[in-house]
């Protein structure tokens, strides 16, 4: 695993993702760092303000600081998109590995549920199954992590199928290993890698999903701070207080950059050609 | 006159917006924009007939524009109306019987009369089709024809606010003929006697009215009215700088913060932004049917008011585009009590937090579920009033649903806290107390669910009949001290009614109730160039 930073901090978007990712879980975890104030504090006498030195992005209609507003909308955003890839990385997995472990009618069932999801746009998809589950962050959580269930769904049912044949399990099938155990041994442990490079890439997804569902109204509700809810409320001011969008729309992009540039990362990893090259290099 | 390159771009402007919506033979060349007013609308009207009208701003006011009512309401703060197709009435002393004397002369756009007979058709056809007007003429026993001008109406008991009613959309006169030949096309085209005729429409790109050039009250200066449906408020800020459109209408406010699109314009010195007050009010109501639970104790609903920071509200957040409002009828309605004022409460979250405590809040404390609709609008409200009630310690959670959604939460009486609002459509006190108060339509929609209540009940129902006006008046001041003594709801605010456009647009009449542009006196002046 060791050799495995090595290679991310080695990688050029690798090192940028780190950096970016780190700093922004620092000052999301520590608002205080920059002087931060409560999210919700209203100030009548301070509407609509450019940015300033009390208030380094400036403030919202109701005079909150947009500074903190990012900063602890940030954490929600955060924690659901890495809740939203751990829920659809688990209901996945499982999906996946029983139906390309044990294959016949429970494969044909599973997948085909999968293809029809696959088959509806995942934010469409969200947008119904959270709107027909009520707004808040919950029922979008668990809408977003349906949308990306099938990605993992179908990557582990490939891996589970390739390594079901492999003479290991054979063995250990005709050794008489309850098939439970040769699923999370053999099976889920060697084809665990391709899934791991999916993960960071899926949560810029989700991050993306999240703000979508907020800014259409679906996802957190006031006065909580969340990225996409917070331009939806902006947005009627983008033509006399441009900052209160584009500071949110700015962190929403550098989260995600930061997500994907890891990704890449750890796809170049994880690639045979591009390893082989730089294993090369090396030599 | 303007210079031919101005016309030229102004034209390709004009083209591009509203092609599809001109008669073929109709080509741009022949579109003077001086004599010619583009109206931006936020939506499709629904039903330009006043038997399908639903009280629904966009097509109201088209009506009002191709249609003429008997009357007219003159202003908030008094019963009065004035004549349209009326030329004079006489009431009679126990208030059952109206005599209408009509102008005479005047043609409907197909050429037939307007006389007794076609006011009797249109009355009887609005109430047997239209649900909305059926509260409004439920008391109306017959429709009489004397001669030709004159029409008798006759009650089964007093309403004493009857003129204002037929000054309603609802209750404008048309053309008999028209409706006989085209039946239940009537309304894509709708044939009246008003000061424009009916062109074109076009689902979802607009309409097309031109003048009616023998209008009883004299032509308008306006060859054309021309309105475009644009639903985005930024495509409508945009067109109206570049001088594509020459009115926005702000119905979009209802729904839309208006305070950005104002802060912009103020500083362009080729719009022009008109205000006016109205009777849209807004309030936070309570579940006043509830008997258990903290919304059924007063001291939790007074705390509830006193903890609102109306002054911030209207001023800061909103922008001044809304003035205060301090009981169930709006400041400008002519039965307002100056008394209310007095007794309203003032933001005082210190008092707000002793009537809690006298109500053991801390010990069943739990969080109220807050209901609106959807928009910028009402969730900045509803944003600030739920940061008011925490400041006293009341946890408040926001729903916001579509406007049928919102009705069924709140006829079956699922919510704590209601924002809302109401916009009356005829110019009578009746309009916001009746609906409202009476407790025996508590479960029905737009009311505020008062418990039964004798006195408030009986108060209600005799001013809604008494026919002397000063009478009338004390009864609805002692309502509104009732009501207000039972704090039902926080009123927060009346809306202003705010128009955006162009400085060389001159004459706009915006009507009283219901605030509804009238462009019969609009005229352009020219661009100085």
């Amino acid at each position: 695993m060791s050799a495995f930073y090595g290679h991310l901090l080695r990688h050029a978007s690798g090192r940028i993702g780190i950096v970016l990712l780190g700093g922004i879980i620092l000052l999301i975890s520590c608002p205080s760092l920059v002087g931060a104030y409560s999210p919700d504090q209203i100030d009548l006498l301070a509407l609509l303000q450019p940015p300033s030195w009390t208030h380094p992005l400036g403030t919202d209609l109701f005079g909150r600081d947009l500074l903190s507003r990012i900063l602890y909308g940030g954490r929600h955003t955060l924690f659901i998109g890495a809740s939203v890839v751990s829920l659809a990385f688990i209901f996945g997995v499982v999906i996946g590995s029983v139906s390309g472990f044990k294959g016949g009618w429970i494969d044909s069932i599973a997948m085909r549920v999968i293809d029809a999801i696959l088959s509806f746009p995942a934010l469409v998809l969200a947008i119904a199954l959270s709107a027909a589950m009520g707004a808040g962050l919950t029922s979008a959580t668990l809408a977003i992590s349906v949308t990306l269930t099938p990605q993992f769904a179908r990557l582990s049912r490939n891996q589970a199928r390739r390594l079901s044949d492999m003479l290991y399990v054979d063995a250990a099938r005709a050794l008489g290993v309850p098939d439970h155990t040769i699923m999370l041994r053999h099976i889920l442990r060697n084809g665990l890698v391709p899934l791991l490079t999916l993960a960071p890439l899926s949560v810029g997804t989700a991050i993306l999903q999240v703000a979508s569902l907020g800014f259409l109204g679906l996802g957190a509700q006031p006065p909580t701070a969340e990225w996409g809810a917070d331009i939806a409320m902006n947005l009627d001011y983008v033509r006399v207080a441009p900052w209160t969008v584009f500071s949110t729309g700015i962190a929403i992009v550098l989260t995600v950059l930061a997500f994907n540039l890891l990704a890449d990362a750890t796809g170049a990893y994880f690639s045979p050609s591009q390893r082989i090259t730089s294993e090369a290099n090396r030599a | 006159m303007l210079t031919t390159r101005r016309r030229s771009v102004i034209l390709s402007g004009l083209s591009s917006g509203f092609a599809a919506l001109l008669p073929t033979e109709a080509t741009a060349k022949q579109i003077d924009r001086s004599r010619t007013l583009v109206i931006a609308i936020g939506s499709d009207p629904i039903g330009i007939d006043p038997a399908m009208n639903r009280a629904e701003p966009v097509g109201s006011e088209i009506i009002i524009n191709i249609f003429d009512t008997l009357v007219v309401s003159v202003a908030d703060n008094t019963p009065n109306v004035e004549g349209r197709l009326a030329q004079k009435w006489n009431v009679s002393p126990d208030g059952l019987h109206y005599r209408f004397t009509l102008v005479e002369g005047v043609l409907f756009h197909d050429g037939t009369p307007v006389d007794a007979q076609a006011v009797q058709f249109s009355i009887e056809r609005t109430r047997r089709l239209n649900p909305f007007a059926q509260a409004s003429f439920a008391k109306v026993l017959r429709i009489e024809v004397v001669d030709p001008i004159t029409v008798d109406f006759h009650l089964s008991s007093p309403v004493p606010f009857f003129l204002s009613l037929l000054g309603q959309p609802q209750a404008a006169i048309v053309s008999p003929k028209a409706v006989l030949s085209h039946g239940e096309d009537f309304s894509q085209s709708p044939v009246g006697s008003g000061a424009f005729r009916f062109v074109q429409y076009t689902p979802e790109v607009g309409l097309i009215l031109s003048c009616n050039t023998d209008y009883f009250r004299g032509r308008s200066a306006l060859d054309t009215l021309v309105y475009r449906i644009i639903t985005d408020a930024s495509t409508r800020h945009m067109e109206l700088e570049r001088g594509e459109i020459d009115i926005c209408q702000q119905n979009a406010q209802l729904s839309a913060l208006s305070m950005s699109d104002i802060q912009s314009f103020s500083h362009n010195p080729d719009i022009k932004i008109v205000e006016k007050t109205s009777q849209i009010l807004r309030q936070l109501e309570f579940n006043n049917m509830r008997s258990e639970g903290p919304i059924s104790d007063i001291r939790v609903r007074r705390a509830i008011t006193h903890a609102i920071d109306y002054n911030g509200l209207a001023n800061h957040i909103l922008a001044g585009t809304v003035e205060r409002a301090y009981g169930p009828l709006p400041t400008v309605n002519w039965a307002f009590s100056p008394t209310v004022q007095a007794l309203s409460p003032n933001y005082d979250p210190a008092y707000a937090r002793i009537l809690l405590n006298e109500a053991q809040w801390a010990a069943h404390k739990r969080t109220l579920s807050l209901i609106t609709f959807e928009g910028s609008f009402w969730a900045a409200v509803a944003t600030f009033i739920q940061a008011n009630l925490a400041v006293i310690g009341i946890d408040v959670t926001i729903e916001q649903m579509e406007f049928p959604s919102l009705r069924a939460r709140h006829v079956a009486g699922q919510f704590d806290l209601a924002l809302d609002g109401r916009e009356p459509w005829y110019n009578d006190p009746d309009a916001h107390i009746t609906i409202g108060y009476l407790s025996t339509l508590a479960n029905t929609a737009m009311t505020f669910r008062m418990p039964p209540n004798n006195r408030l009940d009986a108060l209600i129902r005799n001013a809604q009949s008494e026919p002397r006006e000063d009478v009338r008046k004390s009864l609805y001041a002692a309502i509104q001290d009732l009501i207000l003594q039972q704090a039902p709801a926080a009123y927060l605010f009346t809306s202003k009614i705010i128009i955006f456009q162009r400085k060389e647009v001159e004459g706009l009449a915006v009507r009283s109730t219901p605030p509804l542009n009238e462009y019969w006196g609009v005229s352009k002046r020219e661009p100085l160039r």
